[in-house]
C-alpha cells in the first residue's frame, strides 16, 4: 500500500490528513491544497464567468427499464463534477461513429435516499423526471445511458441538434467550427423529349464549396429530384459525399437520375442540391446558400403507330423517292402495344416532321408535310380514321443508311406525339 | 434526512448558562476573552447586548450615537459608538474569566450612552432601568442550587432572553442575555481555528455588513455552536472558543489588516454603506507559532454579477471548489432576498459546513452560493400530506449545472429526501446537511445497516463489496483487519453484504452529529485534491 507523505494545509493549520497514520489517495504532483495562510499573498479569488467549459444536459422521463428525453440542451456553465458519483448509471459520450470518447459514471436519478421514519434513510427507487449533466465534448453526438444495476441501455440519447444550435449560436467556441457552406451550382441536362413509357437520363451536376473561415470539413451532399404526375424518377434522390471541403477549393459531382414518362404532356422536374455539414459542431452561419436548385421540362409525347408505305412490307424506300407516304394510325389504348389511345384525325398539319430519330427527338428537325394537310382515311382497314402523310425524301434525307423513319408533331389539343417505322433502303 | 438516531458523542460538554442570543450585529464589537484558564473551576461570564432602541436618551435629530461599557467582575470593556441610527443590533459582546471556586457572585454592570458632540453639551448616559439610576446593575449567581440566576435590575435564569427598559425620561430599551460556561473548554496551547462569516450573509446595497471572526478549539462539532436539531431538540451547545494571541480581519485588499485585535476569542469588523458589487476579506488567528487563515473570499453586494446563483462565500473557482447551492423552498421563503431564508443559509453555512472542526479546516475548498429563484421540497400525497421531492429553481437544468449538491431549505417538517445532488433540509438539522453532503459530491455511502444507501465507492472506498478487500485496506487506516464489520443489505435486491473498517455508530455517514473519521476524510480529502487540480 503506498503511503503519501503529504500533509494538506487545511484553513492554514498544518494537519496531516487524519490523525491517524493514514495513506491519502491524494493526487500527486499537485500543489498543497489550501496552503495559504498569509493575507498579504494568498490569492484573492476572481469569478469564472468567462470559464469556457460546457455541459450537456439531458432531462428525461425514467421508468424502471427506459428513459425518455424531453429536452437536450448545451449549458452554458460547466458540468458539476462526477467524483463522487456511484457508478449507478454509465453516461457513454460516442462520436458520429458511435465510438466511446468517455464513460462517465453517474447518480441514477431514479435512486432517493428517503428519510424514514425512525430516522435514517433508506434508498429506493422512484421512477420520474431526472437531470443528466455530463461535461460538454462537441466531437461527442450521442449519449448511451446505461444502467449499470439492470444491465440495460435505458436509452440513446442524439446530441447533434444541440451541438449544432450550440456552435450555430456560438462559433466562436474553441470546440466548434465555422464554415460557410455553399452549393454554388446545380444543373441538369437530358432530352427534353420523350415519349410515354420510355426512359430518358436525367444528368445533375453540382458545385459546393467551403466559403470558411475554417475548414477543411467533410460535408454531405442531398440532391432531391422532385416530379409532376406525369412522369417518374428512379431514384428519387441522391446523396454524395464532400470530403474535406477546403476553402478556396470548391469539389463537383455529377449524378444521373432515370425519368419516365407516365402521360402525354409538358413535365418539369426540378431538382433541389443541399450541403450539410456531416459534423454537429461545424457551424455554418449562412443557411441562405445551402441549397441549389434547377429544373429541366420535358415534353411526353404520345407514342403513335407509324406506317411507312401502307399495305408494303418491309417497306423499301429510295434514296432518291421524291415522296414516301405514310400513315399514323388512330389507336386506342393497348393497341399495337401503344399505352395511350390517338385520334390521328387530330394532328396539326403544321406541326408535323418527318424524319430520323436523333434529330427529331433532340431539336424537332425533319421535313414537314409534303402538302401542307394531313389526309384521312381508314389505311388499315379497323374502321377509324388514320392520317396520312407525305414526306420528301430526298430531303430529309434518306440514305443508305437509313433503316427507320419518324414522325413528330403534335395534336389539335397540345399534345405532341411521336413514332418511327422500319424502312428498308433498295437501290 | 436524518440517519439514525445515537446517542451522541461524550464530549466535553460546557454546562452553559445564560445570555444574550447572537444577531447580526453592526460596528465594531470585540469580544474579550480571558487569558487562558488559569482558576481552579475555571468559567466564563458573557454579556452579549442583542438591540438598543431610542426611548428619550437622545437629543439630537439625526439619529443616536449609542457607545456601552459594559463591567464584569470589575473589568470593563468599552464598544464604540454606532452613529445616527436609533435603534441598533449592535451584538456587543462583552466576556470574563472567573474562579467559581473563588466567586460564585459576579456583578455585572451596564451602562450605554448616547454621544452627542461638542454642540449637544456632555453625552447623555441612558437609562435603562425602570428603578433608580440609569445603568443596568446585575448579579449572576454561578453557585446557586437551582442553577445559574441572574438578579438585580432584572432577574431569571442563565441562558434567557431580558428586555429591559428605563423609567425617565432619557431612556433606551435593551435585548440581551448573559451566557455562563462552567468548566470551560481546556483550549488547546497550540491550535485554533478560524471561522469568520459576514453578516448580513447577502447584503444590499447601503447595508451595514458585519464580519465576525471567530477563534475556535478544532475539536469543534457540529450542535456545539449553532442548536441542531437533525435528531429531536440536540444537546446543549457547547463554547469552542479558544483565545487567540491574534485575531485580524482583512478587508478590500492585501495592504494589511483592517481589524486587529489581540488575545480575543472573536472580532468583528464593520463595513458600512457598502455599494453595490463584490466584497473581499479574510481573517487569521494567531496561536503561537500557529496560524489558521480563512484564505479569501468573494461576496457579492446585490445582484449577481452574471447567472442566477448568488456567491456569498467564494473562495475560489468552480473548477476548483465543492460549489454548494442554498436553494429557499417557496413555500417557506419569498426568495433569497427574505431575511428568514438569509438567517436559514447562513445557520447552515456557520454551524453545518463551518460548525465541524474537520469541514472548518478545509474551508478554502468550498462556495457557498445562494439561489436567486425558489424551488420545493415536497408535493402533496394523496390522502394528504406531503411527500419529498427536491425540486430545484426552474432554472435548475441549465443555469446550476456546475452545482455539486444543491441544498433545498425548508422551514416545514416532513421526512426529507436526497436524489441526484439535491437534498431537503430544515435549516437547523445541520447534523444531516454534513451526512447528505457526504454522499454528493464526495461519494460515501452509509455506515447503517441495514437499508441505506451502499455502493463500492472507489476510489479511496468507505465501503467494499469483500471482507478481503476491506481487512487489506484497513492498515492504510490506521485499523486492522478485525474492525471490518459487515452491513447487510436486507431488501430483497440486491440482498447483499457490504464491509466496513469505520466505526459505528460514531461516524459522519451513520449518524447525526458525529464527525467524519478515517475512512471519510480519506475520501473527501482525495476529492478536495482533485478539485485543486481542477476537476471540480
Amino acid at each position: 500500500m503506498t503511503r503519501h507523505s503529504k500533509q494538506i494545509l487545511l484553513g492554514g493549520v498544518a494537519v496531516a490528513a487524519v490523525a491517524t497514520a493514514v495513506a491519502f489517495g491524494t493526487s500527486s504532483g499537485s500543489a498543497q491544497p489550501f496552503s495559504d495562510t498569509d493575507p498579504a499573498t494568498a490569492p484573492i479569488p476572481a469569478y469564472d464567468y468567462d470559464d469556457p467549459a460546457r455541459s450537456f444536459v439531458v432531462q428525461a422521463d425514467f421508468t424502471a427499464d427506459h428513459a425518455t428525453v424531453t429536452d437536450v440542451t448545451v449549458g452554458m456553465g460547466r458540468s458539476r463534477s462526477h467524483l463522487g458519483d456511484p457508478a449507478q448509471l454509465e453516461l457513454r459520450l460516442r462520436d458520429a461513429g458511435d465510438q466511446v470518447l468517455q464513460r462517465i459514471d453517474s447518480r441514477d436519478p431514479r435512486w432517493v435516499l428517503q428519510e424514514t421514519a425512525g430516522g435514517g434513510e433508506q434508498q429506493v427507487v422512484r421512477p420520474g423526471p431526472g437531470i443528466l449533466v455530463t461535461p460538454f465534448d462537441a466531437d461527442a453526438e450521442s449519449m448511451v445511458v446505461f444502467d449499470n444495476d439492470a444491465g440495460q441501455v435505458l436509452t440513446t440519447v442524439d446530441l447533434a441538434p444541440a451541438i449544432r444550435d450550440y456552435c450555430l449560436d456560438h462559433p466562436d467556441d474553441a470546440q466548434c467550427v465555422e464554415a460557410d457552406l455553399a452549393v454554388q451550382s446545380t444543373t441538369a441536362t437530358g432530352d427534353t423529349f420523350s415519349v410515354v413509357g420510355a426512359t430518358t437520363p436525367l444528368h445533375v451536376a453540382t458545385t459546393v464549396a467551403n466559403l470558411g473561415p475554417d475548414g477543411p470539413v467533410d460535408a454531405t451532399v442531398t440532391e432531391q429530384v422532385s416530379v409532376p404526375q406525369g412522369v417518374t424518377v428512379t431514384p428519387a434522390d441522391g446523396t454524395w459525399h464532400a470530403a474535406g471541403l477546403a476553402v478556396g477549393t470548391p469539389q463537383e459531382h455529377s449524378s444521373t437520375y432515370d425519368v419516365t414518362c407516365t402521360e402525354p404532356g409538358s413535365h418539369t422536374v426540378t431538382v433541389t442540391s443541399t450541403i450539410a455539414a456531416d459534423r454537429a459542431k461545424v457551424a455554418d452561419p449562412v443557411a441562405g446558400n445551402d441549397t441549389g436548385t434547377t429544373q429541366l421540362t420535358i415534353d411526353c409525347a404520345v407514342p403513335v403507330a407509324l406506317d411507312v408505305k401502307p399495305g408494303t412490307d418491309p417497306n423499301p424506300v429510295n434514296v432518291r423517292e421524291a415522296i414516301i407516304p405514310m400513315a399514323v394510325l388512330t389507336t386506342s389504348a393497348g393497341e399495337r402495344g401503344l399505352p395511350v389511345a390517338f385520334d390521328a384525325t387530330r394532328i396539326r398539319a403544321a406541326s408535323v416532321r418527318i424524319g430520323n430519330r436523333a434529330d427529331l427527338v433532340g431539336s424537332n428537325a425533319g421535313v414537314p408535310e409534303s402538302h401542307g394537310r394531313v389526309h384521312l382515311e381508314d389505311v388499315d382497314r379497323d374502321g377509324d380514321t388514320d392520317g396520312v402523310l407525305h414526306a420528301a425524301g430526298r430531303q430529309i434525307p434518306v440514305t443508305t443508311s437509313t433503316t427507320e423513319l419518324c414522325v413528330r408533331g403534335t395534336t389539335s389539343d397540345g399534345l405532341s406525339f411521336f413514332g418511327c417505322d422500319h424502312v428498308v433502303v433498295v437501290p | 434526512m436524518a440517519p439514525p438516531t445515537h446517542h451522541p458523542t461524550s464530549r466535553h460538554r460546557l454546562l452553559r448558562s445564560c445570555l444574550l442570543l447572537l444577531l447580526a450585529g453592526s460596528t465594531l464589537t470585540v469580544a474579550l476573552g480571558t487569558s487562558p484558564a488559569h482558576g481552579v473551576n475555571p468559567t466564563n461570564v458573557r454579556v452579549v447586548v442583542e438591540r438598543v432602541e431610542e426611548r428619550g436618551c437622545t437629543d439630537t435629530f439625526d439619529g443616536s450615537d449609542f457607545y456601552s461599557r459594559i463591567t464584569i467582575d470589575g473589568h470593563a470593556t468599552d464598544f464604540g459608538e454606532i452613529e445616527d441610527e436609533d435603534e441598533i443590533s449592535p451584538n456587543w459582546v462583552a466576556e470574563q474569566s472567573v474562579d467559581a471556586d473563588v466567586t460564585t457572585s459576579v456583578p455585572v454592570v451596564v451602562k450605554i450612552s448616547d454621544s452627542d458632540g461638542f454642540l449637544n453639551f456632555s453625552d447623555d448616559e441612558c437609562d435603562l432601568t425602570a428603578g433608580p439610576g440609569n445603568d443596568l446593575h446585575l448579579t449572576v449567581d454561578l453557585a446557586a442550587v437551582a442553577g445559574c440566576t441572574v438578579s438585580g435590575d432584572v432577574s431569571g435564569a442563565c441562558d434567557s432572553t431580558f428586555t429591559t427598559t428605563g423609567g425617565g425620561d432619557e431612556s433606551v430599551f435593551v435585548r440581551f442575555r448573559v451566557e455562563v460556561d462552567q468548566d470551560p473548554v481546556t483550549q488547546p496551547p497550540d491550535k485554533t481555528v478560524v471561522r469568520c462569516l459576514q453578516s448580513p450573509l447577502w447584503p444590499q446595497p447601503g447595508d451595514d455588513v458585519t464580519i465576525t471572526a471567530e477563534a475556535l478549539d478544532p475539536a469543534l462539532h457540529v450542535g456545539d455552536t449553532v442548536q441542531d436539531t437533525s435528531t429531536g431538540a440536540g444537546p446543549p451547545l457547547v463554547d469552542r472558543t479558544v483565545t487567540a494571541d491574534r485575531l485580524e480581519i482583512w478587508v478590500d485588499d492585501k495592504s494589511g489588516p483592517d481589524q486587529v485585535v489581540n488575545t480575543a476569542k472573536t472580532a468583528t469588523y464593520t463595513i458600512h454603506n457598502v455599494a453595490a458589487g463584490d466584497l473581499v476579506y479574510s481573517c487569521k488567528a494567531v496561536v503561537g507559532d500557529h496560524e489558521s487563515f480563512t484564505g479569501w473570499r468573494r461576496m457579492r453586494v446585490g445582484a449577481p454579477a452574471s447567472g442566477s446563483a448568488i456567491p456569498v462565500l467564494m473562495t475560489g473557482g468552480r473548477a476548483n471548489r465543492v460549489d454548494i447551492v442554498l436553494v429557499p423552498d417557496g413555500d417557506d421563503y419569498t426568495g433569497p432576498g427574505d431575511a428568514a431564508f438569509e438567517t436559514a443559509a447562513a445557520n447552515v453555512i456557520k454551524g453545518a459546513y463551518f460548525g465541524e472542526g474537520y469541514f472548518l479546516e478545509r474551508q478554502q475548498g468550498f462556495n457557498f452560493w445562494i439561489a436567486d429563484k425558489t424551488g420545493d421540497s415536497e408535493v402533496p400525497k394523496a390522502g394528504g400530506g406531503v411527500d419529498c421531492s427536491p425540486q430545484g429553481p426552474s432554472d435548475w437544468a441549465t443555469a446550476y449545472t456546475w452545482a455539486d449538491t444543491g441544498a433545498i431549505l425548508h422551514a416545514n417538517n416532513f421526512r426529507d429526501c436526497a436524489s441526484n445532488g439535491l437534498f431537503t433540509s430544515e435549516p437547523t438539522s445541520l447534523g444531516t446537511v454534513l451526512h447528505e453532503t457526504g454522499h454528493a459530491p464526495f461519494g460515501l455511502t452509509d455506515e447503517y445497516c441495514c437499508d441505506g444507501g451502499y455502493w463500492e465507492n472507489r476510489p479511496n472506498p468507505t465501503l467494499f463489496d469483500t471482507q478481503a478487500e476491506c481487512q487489506a485496506d484497513a492498515p492504510s487506516l490506521g485499523r486492522v483487519a478485525g474492525d471490518c464489520r459487515s452491513i447487510t443489505d436486507t431488501r430483497p435486491d440486491p440482498d447483499k453484504t457490504w464491509w466496513t473498517s469505520e466505526p459505528t455508530p460514531n461516524d459522519l455517514m451513520n449518524g447525526d452529529r458525529t464527525p467524519p473519521q478515517a475512512g471519510d476524510m480519506r475520501r473527501i480529502d482525495w476529492y478536495l485534491s482533485e478539485c485543486l487540480d481542477g476537476k471540480c
